[in-house]
C-alpha cells in the first residue's frame, strides 16, 4: 500500500508519501504560499526518488480544511485531477483532526497525563477553527473526535474549554496566537510546555502530509474509503443575499 | 470626511493622495452606484500604486492583479455576486493578508467579510463631471494615519464640510 497525501489548507506545502506503518518520502515548503508553483513538482520529487509511477498508488490523501482558500483550492484541485487520470480513491481528512494526530508524530510523551487535544488554527479577525479529540489511554493514546471542527471568536472556544475543564494539549496556529488568553485556563497547555519538547520533527502548529497519509492509510486498511466528499471544509458565517440597495 | 472633486482629474488627485498614504495589507472599498467612478478612483490608486498595465473593470473575471512599485495590488467587483458565500469565497482577506493592497467595488455590502479597510464613497454631484467623495476608517488599522490623510486631502475638502466645522 502506498498512499500520496497532500496538504496544502496553510501557508506551507506538505506532501508526503507512504502508508500505515511509515513515510517513504515527504516535501515541506514552509511560509511559502506559492502552492501552484511548489506542488506538482513537489509530488513528482517524491514520487521519481522512491521510484514509484502515479499508478502505483493505493489512494491519494488529501486534507480538506479548514484553512487557507486559496491553498485548499489547489490542494483539492490537484488531488481530484490526479485521481481522475490515474483512477485512484480519495481519501480526505479535515486540518483539524491531521493537526490533532500530529501529536502522535511528534510528542507522543504530550498524551500521557492529557485527556483531550484541542487543535486550534487561525482564522484571523479574531476568530479560530477547532475540534476536541478525547484519549483513550486504553489504546495506546489514540485519539477519538468529541467535537466537529467549527469556527469562533476566541472568547468562544475559551468558553467551550472551560466548559469541558479538562486537562488539555492544545496546539496549532490558533493555540500560539492566543496563548496568552488561553493559559489562564485551568489544565491547559501547549503542546510541547509539559514534556518540554522544543525541536519537534516538523511544525507542530501545522497539519502535515505524513500525518495525513497515516491517517488516510489506517482508513484505507479499514475500508472506510467510499463516499468521503472531497469539497473544501470552509466553516464559514452562515451564507446569506448580498443586500444590494445601489446596485 | 468629505471630498469634492470637480472634474474627472481631480478624482485622481485625490485617488494618487490616498495612495500615497496606503500600506501593505490594506483593503479600499469603493463604493457608489453604477457610473459613479468607481474605477476610476481604483485606476487613479493603481497608477499611483506603480500600476503600467491598464487598469480596467473587473465585473466578468471578478479580480484583476497588477505588479504595482512595492505591491502586488488587486481590484475586485462584487457586483455579479449573490450570496455573501462568493464573497468568502474569493479570499481577499488572503490577498492582503500576503502584503498585496485590495481594492473592492462594490465592497461596501461586504463589511462583516471584508475586516479592517478604508471606504471611499463616490457619488454624483451636482454638475455634470463633478462628484462627492466620502472616505472613512472602519477598523483601528487606520488610526495613526487618518488625521495625517485628513490634512493632506484637505485642498479638496467640501465646501458643505468647511461650514460644518464652523
Amino acid at each position: 500500500m502506498k498512499i500520496l497525501g497532500i496538504d496544502t489548507s496553510s501557508e506551507q506545502v506538505s506532501v508526503a508519501v507512504g502508508d500505515d506503518e511509515s513515510i517513504s518520502a515527504s516535501f515541506q515548503l514552509a511560509s511559502d504560499r506559492r502552492h501552484v508553483e511548489s506542488l506538482i513538482p513537489a509530488i513528482e520529487l517524491l514520487l521519481r526518488n522512491i521510484g514509484i509511477s502515479i499508478h502505483e498508488l493505493s489512494a491519494i490523501a488529501v486534507d480538506l480544511g479548514p484553512g487557507l482558500f486559496t491553498g485548499m483550492r489547489v490542494g483539492i484541485t490537484t488531488a481530484l485531477t490526479l485521481a481522475n487520470i490515474a483512477e485512484l480513491p480519495l481519501i480526505g481528512s479535515d486540518s483539524l483532526q491531521v493537526l490533532a494526530h500530529g501529536v502522535e508524530r511528534v510528542a507522543l510523551q504530550e498524551l500521557d497525563d492529557a485527556e483531550i487535544v484541542v487543535p486550534i488554527l487561525d482564522a484571523r479577525r479574531n476568530q479560530v477553527y477547532w475540534s476536541m479529540h478525547r484519549i483513550d489511554h486504553s489504546s495506546s493514546g489514540a485519539l477519538e473526535e468529541i467535537r466537529e471542527p467549527r469556527v469562533g471568536d476566541v472568547e468562544e472556544l475559551i468558553e467551550d474549554l472551560l466548559d469541558r475543564s479538562q486537562r488539555s494539549v492544545v496546539l496549532g496556529t490558533g493555540a500560539v496566537k492566543y496563548i496568552e488568553s488561553l493559559i489562564e485556563i485551568p489544565d491547559l497547555a501547549l503542546i510541547g510546555e509539559r514534556s518540554g519538547v522544543r525541536n519537534f520533527a516538523f511544525n507542530a502548529h501545522l497539519p502535515h502530509a505524513s500525518t495525513l497519509v497515516s491517517l488516510a492509510a489506517k482508513k484505507y486498511a479499514a475500508g472506510r474509503i467510499e463516499g468521503d466528499p472531497i469539497a473544501p471544509i470552509y466553516l464559514r458565517a452562515p451564507d446569506a443575499e448580498i443586500q444590494w440597495l445601489t446596485r | 470626511m468629505n471630498l469634492f472633486a470637480s472634474s474627472p482629474i481631480v478624482t485622481r488627485e485625490i485617488a494618487a493622495v490616498v495612495a500615497s498614504y496606503l500600506r501593505l495589507g490594506d483593503t479600499v472599498v469603493l463604493a457608489g452606484e453604477m457610473g459613479a467612478g468607481k474605477t476610476q478612483l481604483a485606476q487613479g490608486i493603481c497608477t499611483a500604486l506603480g500600476v503600467t498595465d491598464p487598469v480596467t473593470s473587473p465585473t466578468f473575471n471578478l479580480v484583476h492583479s497588477y505588479a504595482g512599485n512595492d505591491a502586488t495590488v488587486y481590484h475586485a467587483d462584487l457586483y455579479r455576486l449573490k450570496n455573501t458565500d462568493e464573497i468568502a469565497d474569493l479570499a481577499l482577506e488572503e490577498f492582503s493578508q500576503q502584503g498585496g493592497i485590495v481594492l473592492i467595488e462594490w465592497g461596501d455590502v461586504g463589511d462583516d467579510i471584508i475586516g479592517e479597510h478604508l471606504e471611499i464613497r463616490i457619488s454624483l454631484g451636482e454638475e455634470d463631471e463633478a462628484r462627492d467623495i466620502e472616505i472613512r476608517a472602519v477598523g483601528k488599522r487606520w488610526e495613526l494615519r487618518w488625521p495625517r490623510l485628513v490634512s493632506a486631502t484637505k485642498s479638496f475638502a467640501s465646501v458643505d464640510a468647511e461650514w460644518d466645522d464652523l
